[in-house]
């Protein structure tokens, strides 16, 4: 008598439960973690930006300072 | 077209076997020798056939580091923070640009009060 019971617990558990499960888990890790080819582009391209820049300012910081020593006291 | 820098890849350079302890290291920023030593312990402990199974299908499906994927030291660290968590990069990349703003408008106050001051050397010189 129990083992009639036991038996599709068991099946439905190991083939449709485990399963669920794991695809369940999958596609949210696939969702949320995934950095897509174009954000990575993307990235890639603000930091090459930023780093230009900061070195851009830097020069220019440097040029004003040769301009005017204490620029950064008055500022 | 280049290669995705957010991919697994075995690392062949520094490899001791087939790479994929230097592979781990190398994407996750964790020390290799901890990464060497924790697959070991891990495997004596009782892991025995699966941490070896596990090593060879890695080893079989990731492909190989290309070469040259990074110009320089700098290139490799960022996309290290990236894969270890891209928001985090997006808020420094977003601080950095933030800080080179205000660095600007540093420079331009400068110049339009030096005229003022300027002015009023001039003045003096009258």
């Amino acid at each position: 008598m129990e083992d009639i019971l036991v038996a599709p617990l068991v099946v439905g558990i190991l083939f449709i439960g485990l399963p669920w499960l794991v695809l369940h888990y999958l596609t949210r890790w696939r969702t949320a973690a995934t950095l897509t080819r174009e954000d990575e582009n993307l990235l890639d391209e603000l930091h090459d930006l930023a780093r230009r820049l900061e070195d851009r300012m830097t020069s220019i910081e440097r040029i004003i300072a040769a301009d005017d020593p204490n620029w950064k006291k008055g500022a | 077209m280049s290669a995705s820098r957010t991919k697994f890849y075995l690392d062949k350079q520094n490899a001791k076997w087939l790479g994929v302890c230097a592979g781990i290291a190398d994407y996750t920023g964790i020390d290799i020798t901890w990464v060497r030593v924790g697959t070991v312990i891990f495997t004596l402990l009782g892991g025995f056939p699966w941490t070896l199974i596990a090593y060879w299908v890695t080893a079989w499906m990731a492909d190989n580091k290309p070469y040259g994927l990074y110009e320089n030291k700098e290139e490799s660290d960022f996309w290290q923070g990236v894969r270890q968590s891209p928001a985090r990069t997006t808020r420094d990349v977003r601080s950095k640009l933030r800080d080179i703003d205000r660095r600007m408008a540093a420079a331009e106050t400068h110049y339009t009060s030096r005229n003022s001051r300027l002015a009023v050397e001039i003045d003096n010189l009258k």
